[in-house]
């Protein structure tokens, strides 16, 4: 199955790193969009199935954390699940996006082999249909992600 | 510029050089001697392991400042318990091999080129980020703003809005690298 994907980063080379990465873990995509804030991110959301996003928090005009409020609203969470990309090492702004419906997180710089990891267990619970979250916890000695339990 | 505007904060990044291998550095978060220590260590791993580029850190007083004269250079702001800002400035041929790195390509490649600015911009970002957890903790909630191009000449200039400034050389794959925290008084 080929996964429409939407990539939302405010650096390009982050988008281009992402695409790599994304190809190197083997996942089948079909169509992959780019947006470089939340506003553009809602925009592609409005206009075409996506099967899931990739979203960094720190970005100029619409942050990550203002781009998934708004999906939540518009209840777009339901069916396309959102993974975030960040530097972002708070505790408590990551529990708030796992209650807004966020179904993982990585930490940048994203390990390959930890991306593939998150990425297929979010895709194996959309195919499946299950309802609680799959994310798998990253290990513990991974300097790049969280310890926090998705 | 001038490299010896330089000089002053040169000498402050210099003690605390010496000032940080002590074992006893401190943990307190507004003593510049610990977050430069911090700083220091967060910028080679990351850079590491961003881009693959094993950084050795260099001391002020025999850092090549003709390095960076004509280098890029980036700055975040950011808010939250402690408002601040952290600059990075690099040469073209460092922001090359930052971006190749980054994108897996070659230095020569036009994509390096094009990218460099923004993947110096992406690296100041995930710096600062690992930064902020390291030295404030995990429950401490920064907002980051976006990363934007600066003036190397800024990375010069002591401002009087500081409560503590740190700044940190190090010299990598031949090229020289700065890096510099500022933490803003409320």
């Amino acid at each position: 199955m080929a996964y429409n994907i939407l990539i939302v980063d405010d650096s390009q080379t982050m988008r281009a790193v992402l695409t790599k990465t994304i190809d190197m873990a083997g996942i089948d995509r079909g169509r992959l969009y780019e947006a470089g804030n939340g506003k553009e991110a809602l925009e592609v959301l409005e206009s075409e199935w996506i099967d899931i996003v990739f979203a960094d928090i720190n970005m100029p005009v619409m942050n990550g954390i203002e781009m998934v409020e708004q999906m939540v609203e518009r209840g777009y969470m339901a069916n396309t699940p959102v993974i975030v990309i960040s530097t972002e090492g708070s505790k408590t702004r990551l529990e708030g996006l796992k209650n807004m419906g966020v179904k993982g997180f990585l930490r940048k710089p994203i390990s390959p082999e930890l991306f593939q990891s998150v990425v297929e267990g979010v895709l194996a619970e959309k195919v499946g249909g299950g309802g609680g979250v799959s994310v798998q916890a990253p290990p513990k000695e991974e300097e790049n992600t969280f310890s926090i339990d998705f | 510029m001038n490299p010896t505007d330089f000089s002053d904060l040169g000498m402050l990044a210099d003690e605390e050089q010496d000032f940080s291998s002590e074992p006893n550095v401190g943990t307190d978060e507004n003593n510049p001697l610990y977050l430069g220590n911090v700083l220091d260590g967060v910028c080679k791993l990351i850079l590491e392991e961003l881009a693959f580029l094993f950084c050795d850190s260099q001391d002020a007083s025999t850092f090549d400042y003709g390095q960076i004269v004509d280098a890029h250079a980036a700055y975040l702001n950011f808010t939250g318990p402690k408002n601040g800002k952290i600059e990075i400035a690099a040469g073209q041929n460092l922001c090359l091999l930052l971006s190749s790195n980054m994108l897996g390509i070659e230095p020569e490649d036009e994509d390096a080129s094009a990218y460099a600015d923004d993947a110096l911009k992406e690296a100041l970002n995930v710096i600062t980020g690992r930064f902020l957890t390291e030295a404030y903790g995990e429950e401490a909630v920064f907002v980051l703003n976006a990363p934007e191009i600066g003036n190397i000449g800024d990375l010069a200039k002591v401002d009087e809005n500081a409560k503590a400034e740190s700044m940190q050389f190090f010299e990598t794959e031949g090229y020289c690298l700065v890096v510099k925290l500022t933490i803003f008084k409320k």
